[in-house]
């Protein structure tokens, strides 16, 4: 018996290991990092962390509660070499060790975007803590900026970017598609651009958040223009990427306007090649309800319905025209993906122009054929507050 | 003599099942997908021909000399002493193999959620909990064996959870660079399949023996269907960047994310992982001693088994100073060493006993 207890004994030391060996870490030992940016300085490398204060101490040296949109980040820089360096001379100004586990967000400043970002990629991507499900982001102007912000709604302006890229308004790009883009058909991705908000008048200067505004365009590893804030809703069209819009478009000789909302959109790209003629239609099959009509049309009209859906086509097509024209005629970079779509579709030809893409990216005559139907036309049938005589009725 | 100890069959099958994947469902889909590009998902298929073949050679050698294992019946065919030599061969390569298992899985372990502790302490403790089992016997093995493996299976199917972000497109143009990839690709899982001949150490063990070669090809068929699965999982999820992965699949638990509720599910894989490579490095630890007390004519293995396992250990570290080093072992050497062990040798041992029309039967009588 006494043999015997003295062997389980031996497992004793056993629980030593329980609570994870050499990498046992204590809660409160650790910063939880929201988001990080990166900028250039010198021919050096700024790397700023975002993280959140513990909820304690804000009580403790806030205002007591009694300002709703109490500050909850806080942010530090480090300057290195590399993004390893610098975060290394980071850690030695922190009293706790930085934690990745919930930083979802990764700002490239304007400068460093136009340099190259491939330093830091590698970084992001080979590091175990960083997340490839991370969204990807470029600042106009420096990106330490868009973490200083602290937002009135949500925790940290991190947050709200990660937020406002799951509505889908705008564009979403995670650690991982940047790398695949990268290194992709096309070589090319687009990012979303970010920039800061005004505050309100009666906030404080910093209390605001940074939203997203436009899109990067990034050839190889660097950025090499900007798409306008028009152009880019033209550009996730061409992505598939159109969800929750609201497309504005005026009908008939008075240019009244009609907005239809939610869309929803299929967009396919299909590659054709005839000779030496390249061509790339973009079909679209996009539909939504009417919420607002400041025409004098009644919807109920199947012939003035049907006005209005072309006029509805007319306008995404617009949109569509726009971007791919800027993209394939002023910027000269596949950020749509036409070469994905032609390598799987004609790998033979594929492996001709491969060298030579961006000449025959801009060769490409791009044809969009969309067809658009307003399903619904909301809780009126008439246009709101319009007399009878008034409203047209076909 | 050793204890009479008898497992069924389909103990068996669930054996096999993590001794091939535990390993080949992180390093696999990487280095198929570093030959073959997008088309990494036919490799497996294209491989399964060796997992058949292991199978094949195992039962039949078995049909010939019931009871035995490859260490015994080979004496039997080309004679004591070339048999003899084998035999230490498979000693050696089992217990090699026992060393580089488990520095792979250490090396997962260490390069993504233990940063700090020492390797060392990581294949320790694998090692010794291998041991016990081992000194437990086949019948233990086999138990934790069913309490294990669909432990093991069961996580892979939360990759499911990743198909909004699956791209199937990935997948053409479909041979765009010909077969030959393809074929290169397909080496690495040929020789992990080929690990299948192991059940030659495992069917002097069932009660049901004739059901062997049925629950082989079953459990076979499984991490077939298994491997393609997760490869097809990767390339939709990573494309031709699975290749460039140092562990595809734990980027794709990584990439969960469900209704922002359920994330950083690595975890799970980790304790997959675990009780995948606990199963794989007991069956090849069980195989080494046991192919040492055959080939020395030793009585009670048990007492082989502790110092096998510090052999196996000091097999992790020993010419692997670093992780690429591993790399490069097992995406050039290991196919080799597992084709002449598991595939070549037994294959030519059967091809020796059928054309002599050696068994154990004949051996008697004569």
């Amino acid at each position: 018996m006494i043999a015997r207890l003295m062997r389980l004994s031996l497992l004793l030391p056993l629980f030593a290991l329980l609570s994870g060996c050499w990498d046992r870490i204590e809660l409160n030992d650790l910063l939880l990092v929201t988001a990080l940016a990166f900028d250039q300085e010198k021919g050096q490398v700024v790397t700023t962390v975002q993280f959140l204060l513990p909820r304690s101490q804000t009580a403790v040296g806030g205002t007591g509660g009694g300002s709703p949109a109490a500050k909850q980040t806080s942010v530090r820089a480090g300057k290195g070499y590399n993004v390893a360096d610098a975060l290394s001379k980071l850690q030695r100004k922190l009293p706790r060790k930085l934690f990745w586990g919930q930083c979802k967000v990764f700002i490239f400043g304007e400068e460093l975007a136009k340099s190259g970002i491939r330093d830091e990629l590698d970084f992001l991507i080979r590091h175990p803590q960083p997340r490839e499900r991370s969204y990807m982001f470029v600042s106009r102007g420096k990106a330490a900026d868009m973490l200083e912000v602290y937002p009135p709604l949500e925790r940290s302006s991190a947050e709200v970017l990660r937020e406002l890229s799951d509505m889908r308004i705008g564009y979403k790009v995670t650690l991982q598609e940047l790398n695949m883009k990268l290194k992709g058909e096309s070589r090319a991705v687009a990012l979303p651009l970010v920039s800061i908000l005004q505050p309100n008048k009666t906030a404080d200067p910093f209390q605001t958040i940074s939203y997203i505004h436009g899109t990067a365009i990034f050839h190889k590893d660097r950025k090499v223009g900007d798409l306008s804030e028009k152009v880019s809703q033209g550009l996730l069209w061409l992505l598939n990427e159109v969800n929750e819009f609201t497309v504005t478009f005026p009908i008939g000789d008075s240019n009244r306007l009609v907005s239809i909302s939610p869309i929803k959109a299929k967009v396919k790209l299909i590659p054709y090649i005839k000779g030496d003629q390249w061509t790339m239609t973009v079909r679209v099959e996009a539909q939504g309800d009417m919420v607002e009509n400041d025409s004098n049309w009644n919807p109920t009209s199947e012939k003035l319905l049907d006005q209005m859906d072309r006029a509805f086509e007319k306008e995404v097509k617009r949109y569509i025209d726009l971007a791919a024209n800027d993209i394939q005629h002023r910027l000269k970079t596949d950020v749509i993906g036409f070469g994905t779509a032609y390598h799987r579709k004609y790998p033979k030809h594929w492996k001709q122009v491969e060298d030579r893409w961006d000449e025959q990216f801009q060769q490409i005559k791009v044809v969009t054929k969309v067809h658009a139907r307003i399903l619904r036309t909301g809780n009126v049938s008439n246009p709101g507050g319009l007399p009878e005589e008034e409203i047209k009725q076909k | 003599m050793q204890m009479k100890e008898q497992i069924s069959a389909f103990q068996m099958a669930l054996m096999m099942y993590p001794t091939v994947l535990a390993t080949g469902f992180l390093a696999l889909p990487s280095v198929s997908a570093h030959y073959a590009g997008s088309d990494m998902w036919l490799a497996p298929l294209f491989a399964s021909f060796s997992g058949f073949l292991g199978i094949f050679c195992a039962v039949k050698l078995h049909q010939r000399f019931p009871g035995q294992t490859v260490v015994q019946y080979g004496e039997q065919i080309v004679g004591r002493w070339l048999g003899k030599l084998i035999g230490l061969g498979y000693f050696i390569y089992l217990a090699h193999r026992l060393g580089t298992i488990s520095r792979q899985y250490a090396e997962f372990v260490e390069g993504n959620f233990l940063f700090r502790t020492p390797n060392l302490i990581v294949i320790c403790t694998i090692v010794l909990l291998a041991g016990l089992a081992v000194r437990g016997g086949i019948e233990v093995m086999a138990r934790s064996a069913v309490i294990f493996t669909p432990i093991f299976i069961f996580p892979i199917f939360f990759l499911l959870l990743l198909f909004p972000d699956l791209n199937y497109h990935h997948m053409f143009p479909v041979l765009d660079h010909g077969l030959v990839p393809v074929l290169q690709g397909s080496i690495a899982p040929q020789a992990w399949f080929n690990e299948y001949f192991l059940i030659s150490f495992i069917l002097p063990k069932l009660a049901n023996a004739g059901e062997g070669g049925k629950w082989g090809y079953i459990s076979f068929s499984a991490v077939l269907v298994s491997l393609v699965y997760v490869d097809l999982i990767c390339l939709f999820l990573l494309g031709e960047d699975t290749g460039s992965k140092t562990y595809p699949v734990l980027v794709a638990f990584r990439f969960l994310s469900v209704a922002d509720l359920f994330e950083n599910l690595e975890a799970l894989l980790l304790a997959m992982w675990v009780f995948g490579n606990f199963v794989k490095i007991s069956v090849f630890y069980y195989a080494a001693v046991t192919s040492f007390t055959q080939c020395l004519n030793l009585q009670d293995y048990r007492v082989y088994v502790l110092p096998v396992g510090i052999i196996g250990i000091a097999f992790s570290l020993w010419d692997l100073p670093t992780y690429p080093s591993l790399v490069q072992h097992l995406r050039l050497a290991a196919p080799f060493e597992i084709l002449l062990f598991l595939s070549a040798i037994p294959l030519l041992l059967l091809i020796i006993a059928a054309l002599s029309g050696k068994s154990k039967a004949a051996a008697q009588g004569s």
